[in-house]
């Protein structure tokens, strides 16, 4: 079966998503051995990609609050191609991963070995101290688990396609969805997708439907700055202080410190 | 600003970077425990590798639950041996790193 990494790259006014998808596609290649293939509405660098699918979205773009330490700005957010994953990705077995994740190890090979068709993180870790993130265990405070769509591992398979079927009705129906799941937050996220076609999978239960990925996810929020890059060795600032890992692969949101180094 | 509250403040700000290397450091250890064997994910403790040899079952539960079959035990042994035995060494060999270092934020980060 053909496998690969799907990236979604859609720019906007300050963010060049493009840019970091190529940093995913290298290092994709270096750690995983694995090709990486783009998603994207704008022109990309030769050489970098398997394969360029050209998704120019009909929705309305949504707007959302994109942080760099403390300061704020609203700008575009294009996020609503990934629940069409299932039908643009070129390969059977599929990675889907954020462009701001920073492979450092080759952990994400290991869902390419094992037999479930479907796996996402449902628990990830804040590399500051003792810093615990309520918002990513619900989607809201009275309501279902919460499953982050930064990584998504799945198979094309029968059940698979149902489910991404479904995540586009929740997204062309968001509003109903965001009411019936107590959703405060009014902007689209794929993340409370993903996690409310999870829990109806699921028989509007817990369940096994959704496999967990190989190892952790570790993540630092868009506060956190993300000061350097050396192969496998990455240096944040994070409160004020700083923490190095090596050989860790972590989910930098900080996109405007993550463009100033690429 | 008063020097002894100077460096108290330098001593702090060296602490919660040691602590956070220190954590660092358990999450690597921690992933490279982390053993991938017949599509299932396993920790590499001493309890577990000290009982994959004493019992005759084939079958392993993994640490998504789910039973895995395995049926070269001894090659199995051998994989989390290895990686029980390279983790903790680097663990041990890095964190000596960071507990030798200069006893500075800086120190740290140089290592």
């Amino acid at each position: 079966m053909s496998k690969g990494i799907l990236v979604h790259a859609f720019n906007n006014e300050d963010i060049n998503y493009v840019k970091q998808a190529c940093m995913v596609a290298e290092r994709a290649k270096k750690y995983l051995g694995l090709p990486t293939s783009v998603i994207t509405d704008g022109e990309v660098p030769e050489g970098y990609f398997d394969k360029v699918i050209n998704f120019n979205s009909p929705y309305n773009y949504t707007s959302r609050l994109y942080n760099s330490g403390h300061l704020g700005k609203h700008l575009t957010f294009k996020n609503n191609a990934r629940v069409q994953s299932y039908n643009l990705t070129p390969y059977e077995q599929t990675l889907i991963i954020d462009t701001d994740i920073v492979i450092c190890d080759d952990t994400f090979k290991y869902c390419f070995e094992q037999e479930n068709p479907l796996l996402m993180y449902s628990n990830a870790y804040h590399l500051g101290q003792n810093l615990d993130y309520n918002e990513f265990k619900k989607i809201s405070d009275s309501s279902v688990d919460f499953y982050w769509a930064t990584c998504v591992y799945f198979v094309k398979c029968k059940q698979n396609k149902i489910f991404f079927d479904l995540l586009q009705h929740i997204e062309e129906n968001y509003r109903h969805y965001r009411m019936l799941y107590q959703i405060t937050q009014q902007t689209y996220r794929n993340d409370f997708a993903f996690s409310i076609a999870a829990h109806i999978m699921n028989g509007h239960t817990k369940g096994d439907f959704v496999n967990p990925m190989p190892g952790k996810l570790y993540y630092t929020i868009d506060k956190d700055k993300l000061h350097s890059i050396k192969d496998d060795t990455l240096t944040f600032v994070i409160d004020n202080n700083p923490i190095k890992t090596k050989g860790l692969t972590v989910h930098a949101m900080d996109k405007y410190s993550l463009e100033e180094i690429l | 600003m008063d020097q002894r509250l100077k460096k108290a403040l330098e001593h702090a700000d060296y602490v919660t970077t040691f602590k956070n290397q220190k954590r660092a450091l358990k999450e690597k250890f921690s992933k490279d425990t982390t053993v991938y064997y017949c599509g299932g994910q396993f920790t590499a403790s001493r309890e577990f590798i000290s009982s994959v040899l004493s019992l005759r079952c084939d079958i392993f539960v993994d640490n998504n639950s789910t039973p895995i079959e395995i049926k070269d035990k001894e090659d199995f042994y051998n994989v989390l041996v290895e990686a029980f035995t390279k983790a903790s060494e680097d663990y041990h060999t890095e964190y000596k790193k960071i507990v030798n270092s200069e006893r500075t934020v800086q120190g740290i980060l140089d290592v």
